[in-house]
């Protein structure tokens, strides 16, 4: 019994899970949020600052990672792009205190597929992680404002707009504050449907950062051609 | 006084040029033609006198001989021919005759050469124009004897003036020398001082306040006026010759008055008034005196007291400015010598003790004219720099002072802003405060008349409620300067995603109804509040109400209010019940800041209908 419940959480829940948090007390909280949601704590790995996160990716990969920006040897932002980097399916989830919009905005450029306010009660700390683990990409109103502005702004290489016609309805809707399932009623699709399609718009935020970033050294002088 | 007469006269009839010369030159060769004797003789009923015929020399004023004589004169030139040339005997004589004053006629022999228009009054006036005649050799057969009838007042030194005879080039060549002395030059003076007194004239009339040029134009014109004299050869538009002489006298005061007042205005004299009324005074006397004393005496005295004027003033002038050793009136002052040295000049040649044919006083007017026209160029150009060097000290002033002016300006702002942020430091602690200090205090006095162990769950309610009033204290502040949400779709959209995903994990129904825009515009803080109480009512619901469906309803019924109402079907609660419980700190706490912004909050509940209802007032926070 025991056995098969581990091993049918295994095959349902990514693992292991990486928590870089500082906060001891904060740390406890997450690791209690994720065995109610199914895990064992041998699943679970933590790291205090970014050395002890790197020493651990060394030593063996992570399907699920949770990243507080603040940290004692730096921000977390640049640990979320090795991250992403290493790895471009698996979920990254920011784990913000009081955090300003632009912080968020970075990590989400970086590869952040959501994030989790630390303030927030349990129940909802818990939603978050539990989206992100069925695959999904929690995403904010205001976020979506800002996607739809960022979007929009920069240069497609290919001249294709940026966004495809459905994800552009999904966008807006978020950002009126519906929820997945409202705008899957909305536009007559699945909520798995509306996740994907916020997965695809999070990707395209990410690549058109970086097209962003060759375009703005191109214009400094930096890169050839 | 005998010395003052003729300063006058040089001044008044350039006589000197017609006559006065004492001393006839023999500078004539032996083969010229030479006048042998001259002789006058009174005619009392003009025509030629047979007797009374006395030896002269030319120029002649017979006033010397018969003083007081009115009338006619013959004059008797006979003269010798020179020389005969051995190729041609016959040659031709020329004829000059410098002046006849006033009226004249000129006979050779028996034949009439030339006549004046008038030999009666108004008698023309010949006294300062040279004629020239060729004596035809025929005339010179028969006789050597010039007869010429000179018609002229005692007043005015009657008489012929110089009588030149010889080779019709030489005398023509004297002719041309005499006219451009007696004729060209006078009538240059008056049109260039005509020219300037119009000059002066128009600068006047276009800037009155320079009353310098005002000044300087009378006394050009006063000046043409009185040297038209020298110019005109008929009495017109007088009926007598005295007349014309008064005329004259007349011109020749108020020159000599003007040109005073132009001298003191040029050098700005202080207290010029006390100079010309004064001189006004004497002005309208002396004029009086011109024109209602009958005969010559009053004229005369006129002219020399004019004369006077202008010789003391000249003496002053110069005196003041060696006082003053500035430039402008030591020049002015030099300019004044200048016609006294030329003046006292002409005297000598007209009382012989100089010898010379040429008289400087009718152009030293002139001259000072020039002068002062310069001496007037000078100040209004150096106004002009003036001006142009204030311009440049304005420009440079209006500078600074806008300099001055953004330094106080960006000082102002500076100053506005540290207000600004000392405003919001301020308002901030009064948020905290009121709010999170009020609930703080509250929790404090929850737990402190609770009789017995509250459980944890109040516990953490109230902590919960000061986590998230904090929230919102940091929020606003991050907010507080932003334009508030363009409509209630977008202002709500973050509570109603957090709360959809929410009440869809637990499966319950929330229904927004939100008009699309707003009718009146509700200010940022009010925004705040009102997220607030949303916030807090929905975790109310999701914490305690066990509904399954809640339904949140914003309404604008018209400019000046906003209905808010939070509604569910769960449980219900005694409202009065719940005041002093856990429960209770959030509501009240909400109640609290909604009376603050002038709203109220209402609360009633059932089982299976709580209705959380809240009416702000838009317009005022």
């Amino acid at each position: 019994m025991d056995t098969s419940a581990r091993f049918s959480t295994e095959s349902t829940l990514p693992a292991p899970v990486l928590i870089v948090e500082d906060d001891p007390l904060i740390q406890n909280r997450l690791e209690r949020v994720l065995v109610q949601l199914g895990y064992h704590s041998e699943m679970l790995c933590c790291a205090a600052s970014l050395a002890q996160a790197r020493q651990w990716l060394e030593e063996q990969p992570v399907a699920l990672a949770l990243v507080d920006l603040g940290l004692p040897d730096g921000n977390g932002t640049a640990l979320i792009a090795e991250l992403r980097a290493a790895d471009p399916a698996m979920g990254i989830l920011v784990i913000s205190a009081w955090s300003t919009e632009d912080a968020i905005m970075a990590a989400l450029r970086a590869g952040a597929t959501g994030y989790v306010l630390k303030e927030r009660d349990d129940l909802e700390v818990s939603l978050s992680i539990r989206s992100v683990l069925r695959g999904g990409a929690p995403i904010d109103p205001f976020i979506a404002r800002r996607v739809i502005g960022e979007l929009y702004q920069a240069p497609s290489a290919s001249g294709e707009p940026p966004l495809s016609a459905r994800e552009s309805e999904v966008l807006t809707l978020v950002a009126e504050g519906l929820s997945n399932r409202e705008i899957a009623e909305r536009l007559f699709i699945s909520r798995y449907t509306v996740e994907s399609h916020v997965k695809h718009i999070y990707r395209k935020l990410a690549v058109s950062s970086r097209i962003r970033a060759i375009s703005e050294a191109r214009s400094r002088g930096l890169l050839d051609g | 006084m005998k010395s003052f007469l003729p300063i006058w006269l040089m001044l008044w009839l350039c006589v000197a040029s017609a006559g006065g010369h004492a001393q006839l030159r023999h500078d004539v060769l032996d083969c010229e033609p030479q006048i042998v004797s001259v002789m006058a003789a009174k005619s009392e009923d003009a025509t030629r006198p047979v007797a009374g015929w006395q030896a002269v020399t030319l120029p002649d004023n017979w006033s010397q001989r018969w003083p007081g004589y009115d009338g006619t004169v013959w004059y008797r030139i006979d003269w010798q021919p020179g020389c005969v040339d051995a190729d041609n005997g016959d040659s031709p004589v020329g004829l000059v005759i410098e002046s006849i004053i006033m009226a004249g006629a000129v006979y050779s022999e028996g034949s009439l050469l030339w006549r004046d228009r008038h030999l009666q009054e108004p008698l023309s006036r010949s006294w300062n124009s040279p004629r020239y005649w060729l004596l035809p050799a025929s005339h010179l057969r028969e006789g050597r004897v010039l007869w010429v009838r000179v018609a002229g007042v005692a007043a005015q030194t009657p008489g012929l003036g110089r009588v030149r005879l010889g080779s019709p080039e030489a005398m023509l060549a004297v002719m041309e020398q005499t006219h451009w002395r007696t004729r060209t030059l006078p009538f240059i003076n008056l049109v260039v001082s005509a020219v300037l007194g119009f000059l002066a004239l128009f600068i006047w009339l276009a800037f009155r306040s320079q009353q310098v040029f005002g000044w300087y134009a009378v006394t050009a014109f006063c000046w043409v006026l009185f040297g038209v004299n020298t110019l005109a050869t008929q009495a017109w538009p007088f009926s007598d010759t005295r007349m014309v002489a008064q005329a004259n006298t007349l011109a020749y005061l108020f020159f000599i008055a003007s040109f005073c007042v132009f001298s003191w205005r040029l050098l700005e004299l202080r207290c010029a008034v006390w100079r010309e009324l004064p001189l006004l005074a004497l002005v309208t006397g002396l004029a009086g005196v011109i024109v209602l004393l009958p005969g010559w005496e009053g004229l005369q005295w006129a002219g020399h007291l004019s004369s006077l004027v202008f010789l003391l003033n000249g003496f002053c002038i110069t005196g003041w400015a060696l006082r003053r050793r500035e430039a402008g009136p030591l020049v002015v002052a030099g300019f004044y010598l200048l016609l006294i040295a030329i003046g006292v000049r002409d005297v000598l040649i007209l009382t012989g003790l100089l010898s010379s044919d040429f008289y400087l006083s009718q152009y030293s007017c002139l001259l000072f004219m020039v002068m002062a026209a310069v001496f007037l160029g000078l100040r209004v150009a150096g106004d002009a720099r003036r001006i142009e060097r204030f311009n440049q000290e304005l420009s440079v002033a209006i500078e600074k002072a806008c300099d001055d002016l953004s330094a106080t300006m960006s000082k102002e702002h500076r100053l506005a802003l540290d207000n600004t942020r000392l405003q919001e430091r301020l308002q901030l602690a009064h948020d905290l405060h009121d709010g999170l200090g009020g609930q703080l205090v509250r929790s404090i006095m929850v737990v402190e008349q609770s009789d017995n162990d509250l459980d944890k769950s109040r516990y953490l309610s109230m902590l919960k409620l000061l986590r998230d009033d904090l929230r919102q204290l940091v929020d606003s502040g991050a907010s507080a300067s932003a334009a508030p949400p363009q409509t209630p779709v977008e202002w709500l959209a973050p509570l109603r995603y957090r709360f959809a995903n929410l009440f869809d994990a637990l499966e319950m129904s929330l229904v927004w109804n939100v008009p699309d825009a707003w009718r009146a515009q509700p200010t940022a803080v009010q925004c705040l509040l009102l997220a607030r109480l949303v916030e807090e009512a929905l975790t109310n619901i999701v914490k305690h109400s066990q509904a399954r469906c809640a339904r949140v309803t914003l309404q604008l019924p018209d400019d000046a209010l906003l209905l808010l109402r939070v509604e569910d079907d769960g449980v219900g609660f005694d409202v009065a019940a719940v005041q002093g419980g856990g429960l209770g700190i959030g509501l009240e706490s909400m109640r609290a800041r909604t009376e603050r912004h002038g709203g109220a909050l209402t609360l009633c509940s059932q089982p299976g209908a709580t209705v959380l209802e809240v009416r702000l007032p838009l317009g005022q926070s």
